[in-house]
């Protein structure tokens, strides 16, 4: 009877062991599965090395596992005749087999060569093999897609992007990150959509996720994007809601930089303007020189018939007549030449010599002193007559923001192939919301002009090839810069100005 | 100038008209106005102008076109066109058209009427030319006559 029970408790003992190696086998063998970051190739070796210790004799166990043409073996691996396997399948389908052999025969045979216990471990570890590669195997292929899918958005010309049902950004491509200025840090850190608008865009943005989000079909919206460093730049979006099992989850859409096709809507609206001031000109100037013929004649006849009759009061009030029939010519002459194009001749000269004849053109008050330090050098082609005008249209406009008084300093500097002109007043200087419209025609803060000399001066400036730049500050001054080219390329070589011959237009004979 | 100088004033706008009228005939020409082209062609056709100033837009044609017509039924007739569109186009119709001085408008009166002087001057010459001329071919001729009618007597 004891010794029933001893045996008992032996085989209990040894029954117990047993398991706790099962166990251990198991335990180990998930453990590996769980870690994402080992590759198959290394669990699978680790496996095969685990097994044999969960078998009865593990010192005359070994193990091979075989998966897709490949063999992981223990070391002491060696094929005979003693030999339990289990199939590893992917979906069904057998990919390969988890085996294990004794190397020397069972010493004791009461339960066969192997236990169903072993059996049934070798079984579950084929299968849990079996599964784990299934799942790495989707994962791959997912990662592999996604992949792909990001390779595609970074090429493509536009950002595009996704974000949750909150507006909360899930996904953009490289020219997202490129055009808004954002890093990937910050993508990481949380990027809401409405961040991505200017404040005042962000009730219409809202409202047309809501929109989208229930279904309802846009078709593409202009906002004005905001970036990182608060610059903005204009957009049209094009969304779509992401469903997921019937649920929209969020949107993803393309958003399109229309900066090009704004610009050249401007320009072609610019060019409508200019169109339309040269047709009002055209028509305003034939309606308004004859009224200004019929007033010039009548002050004649009045200077003629009063003669030395008239005293001085009179006199000066035809004059004023006169002058200002002048001015009004003046103005028409303007608007009829601000809506031709503009023709150049160009003759080669010094910026001394074109900003010597423009400060003999302009009437200097006492309290304005002029300081030319502009060179002989460089040579430079210009047309001389337009440049002057540019010049004396700079001058003036100094003069006139100093009516305290004030300097003006002009100066000339070579730099590459071109030269630069700066005329630097001490006047009054300019708002940013001023200088803004400063080229555009028919803006003016004078009382008396029209808005088309800067205007004018611009065209002819960039008719050279040159630029005009301006610098201001309130209180302190304005600054001028005419950058020429010192040889301007001008399309269609040269251009002679279609005017009027002077002998035609005077008064003078047919030969 | 002669006594009997007559100027034609053609334009549709009425101060310019009339004011130009008002200093022509203070200044002794004998003035008519027209105020478009088909007045102006039927008073040039009746009567006999030495001068027309004639505005380059009409209100039935164009100051070209009034030319072409003038050149044919008076072409002596100094003709100064006035125009508030100066351009290179119309400037060498006008003159192709027998232009034979162009004025911009707003009109600078003083060159306006040195034009017309210079050119009434012009023409005078070329009418007193033409009657010594005439006078010479005459007289010549009546030599002649007076030589053969003496070669015959004898």
């Amino acid at each position: 009877m004891e010794a029933m029970t001893y045996v008992n408790a032996s085989k209990l003992l040894h029954d117990y062991g047993k398991r706790i190696k099962e166990l251990r086998c198991i335990y180990g063998i998930s453990k590996l599965l769980e870690n994402p970051d080992v590759s198959l190739e290394e669990i699978l070796q680790k496996t095969v090395n685990l097994l044999p210790s969960a078998w009865r004799y593990p010192d005359i166990a070994c193990a091979r596992i075989v998966f897709e043409k490949r063999e992981f073996k223990t070391k002491n691996f060696r094929e005979t005749i003693w030999k339990q396997s289990a199939d590893i399948k992917i979906h069904g389908k057998r990919v390969g087999a988890v085996e294990v052999y004794y190397l020397e025969q069972n010493p004791t045979l009461d339960e066969g060569p192997f236990s169903k216990e072993e059996r049934d471990l070798i079984e579950a570890a084929a299968e849990s093999l079996g599964k784990f590669a299934e799942r790495r195997k989707a994962e791959e292929a997912l990662q592999e897609s996604e992949k792909k899918y990001r390779e595609l958005a970074d090429l493509l010309p536009q950002a595009v992007y996704e974000m949750d049902e909150r507006g909360n950004l899930t996904f953009t491509n490289r020219k997202g990150f490129e055009s808004y200025g954002y890093t990937r840090e910050d993508f990481e850190k949380g990027l809401n959509a409405l961040q991505m608008f200017i404040p005042e865009d962000r009730d219409r943005v809202r409202n047309n996720i809501q929109r989208i989000l229930s279904g309802e079909k846009l078709v593409g919206n202009e906002y004005t994007a905001r970036r990182k460093d608060g610059s903005t730049f204009p957009v049209i979006i094009y969304s779509s809601p992401i469903i997921r099992e019937n649920k929209p989850t969020g949107l993803r859409g393309i958003i399109v930089d229309i900066t090009d096709r704004k610009r050249m809507q401007e320009e072609l609206l610019k060019a409508e303007r200019l169109a339309a001031i040269g047709e009002v000109a055209t028509m305003v100037g034939h309606d308004l020189r004859n009224p200004l013929t019929g007033i010039a004649t009548a002050a004649y006849y009045l200077k003629m018939r009063l003669g030395s009759k008239m005293d001085k009061k009179m006199e000066e009030m035809l004059e004023l007549i006169d002058k200002d029939i002048e001015y009004s010519n003046k103005i028409i002459s303007d608007l009829l030449e601000y809506s031709r194009e503009i023709r150049l001749e160009l003759v080669e000269t010094t910026p001394k010599s074109i900003v010597e004849d423009s400060l003999t053109l302009v009437k200097v008050s006492q309290n304005i002193q002029i300081l030319d330090f502009t060179g002989s050098e460089p040579r430079i082609n210009v047309d001389v007559q337009k440049m002057k005008r540019v010049f004396v249209n700079i001058i003036k406009n100094s003069i006139d923001a100093m009516p305290e008084g004030g300097k003006l300093t002009i100066k000339s500097k070579e730099s590459g192939d071109s030269v630069e002109i700066a005329f630097a007043d001490t006047g009054a200087g300019m708002t940013g919301e001023i200088m803004e419209k400063l080229w555009m025609p028919l803006f003016t803060t004078k009382a008396k002009g029209m808005g088309l000399g800067l205007s004018i001066c611009k065209r002819i400036v960039e008719a050279h090839g040159g630029s005009i730049f301006v610098n201001s500050t309130v209180g302190k001054g304005t600054t001028f810069t005419v950058t020429l080219p010192i040889k301007p390329k001008i399309e269609g070589g040269e251009k002679t100005w279609a005017n009027i011959p002077g002998s035609l237009l005077s008064t003078t004979t047919k030969a | 100038m002669g006594e009997h100088t007559r100027i034609l004033v053609v334009d549709d706008d009425e101060s310019i008209r009339k004011g130009l009228a008002t200093i022509l005939v203070e200044k002794g020409y004998v003035v008519d106005t027209a105020e478009n082209g088909k007045e102006a062609i039927e008073k040039s056709n009746a009567n006999f102008y030495n001068l027309a100033l004639l505005d380059i837009r009409l209100p039935d044609m164009e100051g070209t076109k009034l030319l072409t017509a003038m050149k044919e039924t008076t072409p002596k007739m100094v003709k100064i066109i006035i125009t508030g569109y100066p351009s290179m186009q119309n400037a060498i119709e006008a003159v192709n058209e027998g232009a034979d001085a162009y004025v911009l408008k707003p009109v600078n009166i003083d060159n306006v009427l040195n034009t017309i002087k210079e050119h009434l001057k012009k023409q005078q010459e070329a009418i007193k030319y033409s009657e010594e001329k005439a006078a010479e071919f005459i007289e010549t001729r009546a030599r002649e006559w007076e030589e053969k009618r003496t070669v015959i007597r004898k």
